[in-house]
């Protein structure tokens, strides 16, 4: 047992956040992070090629791809620093899920081509999977792609599609085989958003922002080479579990920095009552309560990286981290909205923060449903943790 | 990082849950719950052999010299049986005191007879109002008189007292709010020393104990004079994060039983683990399980590994104490009107629940302390 990093990770700890503070434009005191979704998505690249030139983008990448295969406590800290100070420039989809993708399934052609540029931080790619119609059960996507001999013809809507509006590339998963069952007749693609003339409509959520989208194939013709890995073994290759930190901490890690600063806020204002908010034994137990919940989703997305950097396949802890993480950045919203009186329905720059928690608690009501839902994430304990049997396959005796 | 076990508390887990299902099985443990001592001549002799008694206690004292988060290990592993008696009271807590509080000829003539199982003690702090805090200390008072010390004054909820062979008393001896107490042995034999039952749920052997005109010499001042809250205040926080481990481990035992039983359990035709309704309740009872486990194991590595232990400890014991008793109820409700039943197992771990949630400070009184802690007052 070690509950504490290295003095090698802690020294990584120093110099990244070293770094960090020197390329925060604002005291960090003052620093709220940026829209990377919206008008601060060039300041996000700028830092996202900063981040290449250093060498931490695609750390995680094996050495022979350019990375430095780092170690996933090395990664764990990596995001707990970027998550603290809310620094822009990580890059999910291309560095995350595509490179390590590619790297097992890609053709040499094809990870020359795509693994560079994500390498680079020079590009934006998303990431097509939901369907109108295929949400928690996503395997049952009918988008359609046809062999059409010297190129796919691809008709379909994906849709709540993040940052498709900003994205150059999309990778996604269409239908190839309409009689196969259902797991077995999906295939993997990668397309030019702007080339093959697919049609990209914004989705404004109910916090009146644009982070996703339903991105429309009307006709579109896509290129041969567009085929990543074999045809029809799309689920499988989508779901390869890609040999990266996955923990999650970044959820712990970004409400720690919350807390924070919610404190500093409690200590200086007043209740609806009119008393101090420091001494409303209310918001005192609220707080403690929040405490723990972070140090509970701390310790979860630790023991994920630990059982992943003992080469073992986390079970259930993978499915735990996200449910106490999603369910963590909703409690922190609402508690410092709560904790503002009535100046928690403002959204002009006389509530506390600008409104910053208020935002926040509608956005975050998000994450409990993206990545599967709260409710997938527990069926997932259920049946492969804890080996109880699926509904939807179970024989009922008569 | 690292949350795996070491080679050897892997040896100790593996070998300590082979030894306790052996040995301390559901029968035995109902059998332990009304019998006054709570342990038997042979378990007790048999923990001795399998040199758990001094796990703790350095080799030159007789023992094993492990450290704390290595107890912790085998902590989770009676947890798992719901095993008490007064093993927790005599090589933890009372282990941890004399290592900290006592000197040399103490340490050497105590610890190897604790080790070898010749010798049972027992904590007195609590009075009557149960606080853990030292300025609750009043009317148990020792003063000097002649070559030694007069000890006066009823303590409660002190853990094992017919079986301890001393007690350990923390007494008022300077006119002090929250200092001036100091730790004596007392032996139960000492006359003066009245002991009555305190009936816990679960089995737990809780007394009053009366100590009036004790006469003790001065070599059984196991402490500095006046100077003992530090010492006990590090002992709280082991009794916290070992009730922390016990929970874990029952925890994890309640989970399995609980499995076990929707699995097998049918209703409408189906295992009622088939409905995701009940579904979703295994997969809260498991996440609470896990999170009490790593809670309580990082509190017991801080305690071993780290000067600064507060926070953790407060946490785990805060984190595990409210969680614990949400597993139990759950898993009543999905054990449905059987395991409500005295015969049905379950509900020897609820019992039990109640004193180890309470023990060395509940939910509340530790939340307090995270509160300070984290500058929130």
């Amino acid at each position: 047992m070690r509950y504490t990093f290295t003095q090698e990770d802690e020294k990584f700890r120093q110099e990244l956040r070293n770094w960090i503070r020197n390329e925060i434009p604002v005291n960090f005191e003052k620093w709220h992070g940026v829209n990377e979704a919206g008008d601060d998505f060039e300041y996000g690249l700028k830092i996202r090629r900063k981040l290449a030139k250093k060498g931490w983008l695609t750390m995680a990448w094996p050495k022979e791809y350019g990375g430095q295969g780092a170690s996933y406590m090395k990664q764990v800290i990596f995001n707990e620093e970027m998550s603290y100070h809310r620094m822009p420039g990580r890059d999910g989809f291309g560095a995350k899920m595509l490179g390590p993708t590619l790297m097992v399934h890609g053709t040499e052609e094809q990870k020359k081509r795509f693994l560079p540029p994500i390498a680079n931080g020079e590009v934006q790619w998303c990431q097509g999977y939901s369907e109108p119609d295929s949400g928690s059960d996503l395997a049952s996507l009918k988008l359609k792609v046809e062999d059409k001999k010297d190129h796919w013809l691809v008709n379909g809507t994906k849709v709540w599609t993040s940052m498709a509006h900003k994205a150059t590339w999309i990778f996604f998963l269409g239908r190839t085989d309409p009689d196969a069952p259902k797991h077995k007749g999906i295939s993997f693609f990668v397309a030019n958003i702007e080339d093959c003339g697919i049609e990209v409509q914004p989705i404004i959520n109910m916090g009146s922002e644009h982070y996703f989208n339903q991105v429309i194939f009307n006709n579109v013709k896509i290129p041969k080479d567009s085929l990543i890995g074999e045809l029809n073994r799309g689920w499988y290759i989508a779901a390869t579990l890609l040999d990266f930190e996955r923990s999650g901490v970044e959820y712990p890690s970004s409400a720690r920095r919350n807390f924070e600063e919610i404190i500093q806020f409690v200590k200086r204002n007043k209740n609806s009552s009119g008393e101090p908010l420091i001494q409303d034994p209310y918001i005192n137990k609220t707080l403690v309560d929040l405490d723990l919940d972070i140090e509970a989703a701390r310790l979860i997305a630790y023991e994920v990286a630990y059982l992943q950097s003992e080469g073992e396949v986390p079970s259930i802890e993978g499915s735990v981290a996200k449910i106490l993480g999603t369910t963590l950045t909703q409690k922190i919203a609402k508690i410092a909205t709560d904790f503002s009186g009535l100046y928690g329905q403002l959204t002009d720059s006389s509530a506390p923060f600008d409104g910053k928690y208020l935002k926040q608690q509608l956005h975050v009501t998000a994450f409990t449903i993206f990545a599967g839902t709260t409710e997938i994430q527990k069926n997932i304990i259920a049946t492969r943790g804890l080996g109880l049997p699926r509904e939807d396959k179970l024989t009922v005796k008569k | 990082m690292d949350l795996g076990l070491s080679e050897i508390q892997k040896m100790l887990q593996q070998s300590s849950r082979e030894f306790l299902e052996e040995n301390c099985s559901m029968e035995f443990i109902r059998a332990m719950e009304s019998d006054p001592i709570g342990v038997t001549d042979e378990l007790w002799k048999n923990f001795a052999e399998l040199g758990w008694l001094g796990l703790m206690i350095p080799e030159q004292y007789g023992g094993s010299g492990f450290e704390y988060q290595d107890m912790s290990i085998l902590l989770e592993e009676m947890g798992r049986v719901g095993l008490a008696g007064p093993f927790f009271s005599t090589s933890i807590i009372a282990v941890q005191t004399i290592l900290s509080s006592g000197n040399e000829s103490q340490k050497s003539q105590l610890l190897p007879k604790i080790a070898s199982g010749d010798l049972k003690f027992s904590l007195s702090f609590f009075e009557k109002n149960g606080n853990i805090n030292p300025s609750e200390i009043q009317t148990t008072t020792a003063r000097k008189q002649d070559e030694g010390w007069v000890i006066n004054g009823e303590k409660s909820f002190v853990t094992d007292a017919a079986s301890s062979d001393y007690f350990i008393v923390a007494a008022k001896t300077m006119d002090s709010q929250n200092q001036g107490i100091s730790l004596f042995l007392v032996p139960r034999d000492n006359e003066g020393v009245e002991i009555t039952e305190m009936k816990s749920v679960g089995g737990e052997k809780l007394s009053k104990v009366n100590f009036q005109e004790i006469k003790i010499d001065n070599s059984q001042l196991l402490s500095n004079e006046n100077l003992s809250w530090d010492v006990l205040s590090k002992v709280f926080k082991l009794g916290a994060s070992g009730k922390s481990s016990e929970m874990a481990g029952a925890a994890t035992k309640i989970l399995e039983m609980t499995i076990d039983y929707v699995k097998n359990r049918e209703q409408f035709n189906r295992p009622i683990g088939s409905f995701q309704a009940v579904q979703h309740q295994c997969a809260d009872m498991a996440i609470m399980s896990k999170l009490c486990t790593q809670f309580a194991r990082k509190s017991a590595w801080y305690l071993s590994n780290q000067e600064k232990n507060d926070l953790e400890v407060h946490r785990s014991k805060a984190y595990v104490s409210k969680s614990f008793h949400d597993i139990c109820q759950i898993s009543h409700q999905l054990h449905g009107a059987i395991g409500y039943t005295w015969d049905y197992d379950l509900q020897i771990y609820t019992r039990k629940m109640q004193h180890q949630k309470l023990a060395f400070g509940d939910y509340n009184y530790h939340h307090k302390k995270i509160s300070k802690l984290l500058n929130l007052t």
